[in-house]
C-alpha cells in the first residue's frame, strides 16, 4: 500500500531554519567580539596612559635640571614593558630631550593588523612642572599582546558558537524528526481508517483518480459484508469492530500487494485492480467471496458473514471514481438482490435499475406530505359464523408518477430509509380513528390490526407513539391489535422483550405475523406478551390437498391451545380451506374469502 | 666726521663684538642658575607650618649683582602653589620671612654666620661656591655649560626638610 510521501517544502523549511540560527549565532559572536576588542583596546590605551605619566613623574626632575643621561636611563626601564616600541621626551622647541627605540623595534607586525586598526598605537601627553609644560612625552605601543588576545577570544567565542550550532542541530534535527513523525501521524490518520488501517474513502479517491490517470483497464470491486448489520445489532459495535478489523487482515492475505483496499465506512469496502479485464475481475471476486465464506470467531461467537461484490469495470462502466464507483454499487445491489454470497458485473440495466430505485425513493419521500398514502382495510373473521370480528389495515401508495407500487416494492425501501417511522405512525393514526369511527357506529366487537416493523422496535419511539395515538384518537386499547413479524424478536433481544411488556401494559393486544416461516424459537414464545399467531397464507394455500401443511397447522393450533394463544389463518381463499381450518381447531381467518382490502366503508 | 664715523664705527664694533661672547656666557650661567634655583624649591618640601599662605619667600644674599638680577626675575612665579617673591638682603639682616636663601657671592665669614644663624630652621639653604659649603644644604657649582649641584643630606634633614629621591638621583654629590 502507497504511504504518502513527506513533502519537499518541508526540507526548504530546515535549511531555513538551520541559516537563520547560524545568522543569529553569526551575529552574536560578532558582537561579543567586537565588543571584547573594544574593552580590551580601550584597557590598552589606559594602560599606555598610566605608563606616560609614570614616564612623566619619573622624568620631571631630569628634564628640568636638563639631566639627559638621567633621562635616557629613565626611559630604558621601559624596555620592561615589552610592548613599548619607543619613547621620546621632546622639548617645547621641537628638540628630541632624550628618547628609547626598544631593540628589534623595526619588526613588522602582519599586514592584515594595519586594516583592522590593530597595528599599534601612539599615546602623547604633557609633563607639567608647577602648571607649565616643560616637555612632551610621546610613546608608541605594539599592538601584538592585544592582538594576541583578541584572537585567543576570537578562538574560543568561534569555537562556542560552532559547539552551540552543533548543539542547536542536534536539537533542531531531533525536533523536526518528532514535528516530521507527528505530520507523517496526521497525514496517516487523514488516509487511513484507524480501526483497520485500510485507506478510507478520502484516500481511496485521491488514489484511484491517480491511478486511473495512468492505466487503460482496471476492475473496482465493492463489496459488503451480508450479515453485518444483524452482528452489530444482536452482538454490539465492539464485536462489529473486531469482526470488520478480522475481516480485513484476511482480505490482506488474499489481494495482492498491488490491489488497493479501502474500506469505506461501515461494513463497505472496496478493491482497486490494476490492469484486470472481465476474466481477471471475476476470479480476484470470487476470491474474495472465498475468503469471507470461513466462519470468524470473535468473542467465542462463531459468525458467518460472507460477501456479495459488485463490480465495475474502468473504463467502460465509468471513466472517473465517482461513475466507477456508483457503478460497482448498482452492481453489488444487484449482487444482493441475487442472493447474497455472489457478485455481479455492472450492466445498463442495473443503471436504470438504480435510477428507478432512486426514482422510487425520491417519490416516497414526499408521498405522506402529498397524502399519496391510504389505508386498507381486510377482514378478520370467525370461521365458524362467518362474523367479522376485526379488519387488518394494510397501507397503499399511489404515485402520481409510479402509479399503484406495491407494498412490498415501497416497505423495504420506506424500512431503508427511515421513512417507515413516519409512515408506522400514520398508520397507526389512521387505523386507529378509523376503529373509533367504527365503535361510535356500534360495531363494538372491532378489533384494528396494525403492522409494525422490525424497524420501528429501535428505540422507544413506538411505545410513546402508540400511547399517544390511542389518548388522540379516544380508543380504547383493547380495540388495537399489533401486528409484528418474527425478524423483529431478532437481534436486540432484551430492549424487543421490554417494548412489547409496555406494549402489553398498555393493553395492546400484539400478534406475531406470519408465523412459520420465520426462526421464531418456540421457548421464546411463552415469555413474550404475545396473543394471537397469525399462520403464513403458504401453509394455508395447498391445504387440504397437502398432508405436510395440514399437519404443521395443526401443530400450531395445538401449540396455540396449550399457550393460551389464538390463531388466525391468512390466505383463506376458499370454503373448503375454511371448513377444513375450523376442523382442525382454528377459529378465526382472513382472506379474499371473506373480503379484499378495501377502503373503510 | 662722515671720516670718522666710518673708521671708527667698524672698529667699535669689532671691539664690542670681542667682548660679547664672556658677557653673554655669564649672563647665561646666571640664568641657568636661577633656573636650578627655582626648581630645587619645586623639588622640596617643607615641614608643616613653616610655609606662609600668600607667598613663597626667596631671599638673595650676593654681591654678584647679574645673579641678583637673574633670580629677582623669578619674582612672579609659583612655588607650590603660591608666589615666589625674591628679596635682596644683607647678611645679618633678619632672615625670620625667608623659606629659601640664596648665599652668593659674600665674604666666607659673613656667609659662615648667615649658616650659623639658619642652623637647624625649616629653610632651604643653597650656596654658590663650586665646591661643598660646609653648612648649606645644597652647593651650586658650574663645570662647562653645566651647573649641577651638591646635596647634604644631615644638614637638609637638620632643619626638618625633605627632598625628593629624583633630585637626589640628579645631584653630583649626596652626603648621607
Amino acid at each position: 500500500m502507497t504511504r504518502m510521501r513527506a513533502p519537499d517544502h518541508r526540507r526548504g523549511w530546515d535549511r531555513l531554519n538551520w541559516l537563520s540560527t547560524a545568522l543569529a549565532l553569526g551575529i552574536a559572536t560578532l558582537l561579543l567580539i567586537s565588543s571584547e576588542s573594544a574593552t580590551l583596546h580601550e584597557d590598552f590605551q589606559h594602560r599606555l596612559a598610566t605608563q606616560a605619566s609614570l614616564v612623566a613623574a619619573n622624568s620631571a626632575a631630569a628634564v628640568v635640571f636638563q639631566d639627559k643621561i638621567s633621562a635616557r636611563d629613565n626611559l630604558a626601564a621601559l624596555s620592561l614593558a615589552p610592548e613599548i616600541l619607543s619613547a621620546r621626551i621632546v622639548l617645547p622647541d621641537g628638540t628630541l630631550f632624550a628618547g628609547y627605540e626598544k631593540a628589534g623595534a623595526s619588526e613588522k607586525s602582519p599586514f592584515w593588523a594595519g586594516w583592522i586598526g590593530l597595528d599599534r598605537i601612539e599615546y602623547q601627553r604633557g609633563l607639567d612642572v608647577e602648571n607649565t609644560e616643560v616637555a612632551n612625552i610621546h610613546l608608541i605601543a605594539d599592538l601584538t599582546p592585544l592582538r594576541a588576545r583578541i584572537l585567543g577570544f576570537v578562538a574560543v567565542v568561534l569555537g562556542a558558537g560552532l559547539l552551540a550550532l552543533l548543539a542547536a542541530h542536534i536539537l533542531m534535527a531531533r525536533l523536526r524528526r518528532a514535528m516530521r513523525r507527528a505530520e507523517d501521524d496526521m497525514v496517516h490518520m487523514a488516509h487511513y481508517d484507524a480501526l483497520t488501517g485500510l485507506p478510507n474513502r478520502a484516500f481511496f479517491e485521491t488514489h484511484t483518480d491517480q491511478v486511473l490517470a495512468r492505466t487503460t483497464q482496471a476492475a473496482l470491486l465493492f463489496f459488503d459484508l451480508d450479515n453485518f448489520k444483524v452482528v452489530n445489532d444482536s452482538l454490539g459495535h465492539p464485536v462489529g469492530d473486531q469482526l470488520l478489523k478480522a475481516v480485513a487482515a484476511q482480505l490482506g492475505l488474499v489481494v495482492r500487494q498491488t490491489d488497493n483496499l479501502s474500506r469505506l465506512g461501515g461494513d463497505e469496502f472496496t478493491l482497486l485492480v490494476v490492469g484486470a479485464g472481465h476474466h481477471q475481475a471475476s476470479s480476484v471476486a470470487e476470491h474474495v467471496i472465498q475468503a469471507l465464506h470461513h466462519p470468524f470467531t470473535i468473542d467465542g461467537h462463531e459468525l458467518s458473514i460472507g460477501a456479495s461484490i459488485g463490480i465495475a469495470l474502468f473504463p467502460e462502466d465509468g471513466d472517473n471514481v465517482d461513475k466507477l464507483l456508483r457503478s460497482a454499487d448498482s452492481a453489488l445491489y444487484a449482487a444482493k438482490a441475487a442472493g447474497k454470497h455472489t457478485w455481479r458485473f455492472f450492466s445498463a440495466e442495473m443503471d436504470q435499475q438504480a435510477r428507478d430505485r432512486l426514482a422510487l425513493e425520491a417519490g416516497l419521500r414526499r408521498a405522506l406530505d402529498r397524502g399519496e398514502l391510504r389505508m386498507l382495510y381486510q377482514p378478520i373473521v370467525d370461521l365458524g359464523t362467518g362474523r367479522h370480528i376485526g379488519f387488518e389495515a394494510l397501507m397503499r401508495w399511489t404515485s402520481p408518477e409510479l402509479g399503484e407500487v406495491s407494498p412490498s416494492v415501497f416497505i423495504p425501501v420506506a424500512e431503508e430509509t427511515g421513512l417507515i417511522h413516519a409512515f408506522g405512525a400514520f398508520a397507526l393514526r389512521e387505523a386507529c380513528a378509523q376503529a373509533r369511527r367504527w365503535l361510535e357506529e356500534g360495531r363494538g366487537e372491532v378489533v384494528v390490526s396494525v403492522n409494525v416493523s422490525a424497524r420501528q422496535f429501535h428505540g422507544h419511539g413506538l411505545v410513546d407513539s402508540v400511547r399517544q395515538t390511542l389518548r388522540e384518537t379516544g380508543l380504547p386499547p383493547s380495540h388495537l391489535d399489533l401486528e409484528i413479524t418474527e425478524t423483529a424478536l431478532m437481534g436486540a433481544e432484551r430492549e424487543v422483550i421490554d417494548i412489547l411488556n409496555e406494549l402489553h401494559g398498555l393493553g395492546v393486544s400484539l400478534s406475531l405475523d406470519d408465523f412459520g416461516v420465520g426462526y421464531a424459537s418456540l421457548s421464546q414464545l411463552k415469555r413474550l406478551p404475545i396473543h394471537k399467531l397469525k399462520i403464513d397464507r403458504s401453509f394455508v394455500m395447498d391445504i387440504p390437498r397437502d398432508s405436510d401443511d395440514a399437519a404443521i397447522i395443526t401443530a400450531i393450533v395445538g401449540m396455540a391451545e396449550a399457550l393460551g394463544l389464538s390463531v388466525v389463518a391468512e390466505g383463506v381463499e376458499t370454503l373448503e380451506q375454511q371448513a377444513f381450518l375450523a376442523s382442525l381447531g382454528c377459529r378465526r381467518g382472513q382472506g379474499y374469502l371473506f373480503g379484499k382490502p378495501e377502503p373503510a366503508a | 666726521m662722515a671720516v670718522l664715523i666710518r673708521v671708527l664705527f667698524p672698529l667699535l664694533a669689532s671691539v664690542l663684538l670681542a667682548l660679547a661672547p664672556p658677557a653673554r656666557a655669564a649672563l647665561e650661567e646666571n640664568e641657568v642658575k636661577a633656573a636650578v634655583v627655582y626648581h630645587l624649591s619645586l623639588f622640596a618640601d617643607w615641614p608643616p607650618g613653616s610655609l606662609r599662605e600668600g607667598s613663597f619667600n626667596l631671599c638673595v644674599l650676593t654681591e654678584n649683582e647679574g645673579m641678583a638680577d637673574a633670580l629677582s626675575r623669578l619674582g612672579g612665579k609659583t612655588v607650590k602653589g603660591v608666589h615666589l617673591v625674591v628679596w635682596r638682603k644683607r647678611p645679618m639682616l633678619d632672615l625670620g620671612i625667608c623659606q629659601m636663601v640664596y648665599l652668593g657671592e659674600m665674604s666666607e665669614g659673613a656667609r659662615g654666620r648667615v649658616i650659623a644663624q639658619l642652623a637647624g630652621q625649616p629653610v632651604l639653604t643653597i650656596a654658590n661656591g663650586g665646591i661643598p659649603i660646609p653648612g648649606a644644604m645644597v652647593s651650586l657649582g658650574v663645570s662647562g655649560e653645566r651647573v649641577y649641584f651638591d646635596i647634604d643630606l644631615p644638614v637638609v634633614q637638620r632643619g626638618g626638610l625633605r627632598l625628593d629621591a629624583k633630585l637626589l638621583r640628579l645631584a653630583r654629590s649626596v652626603v648621607k
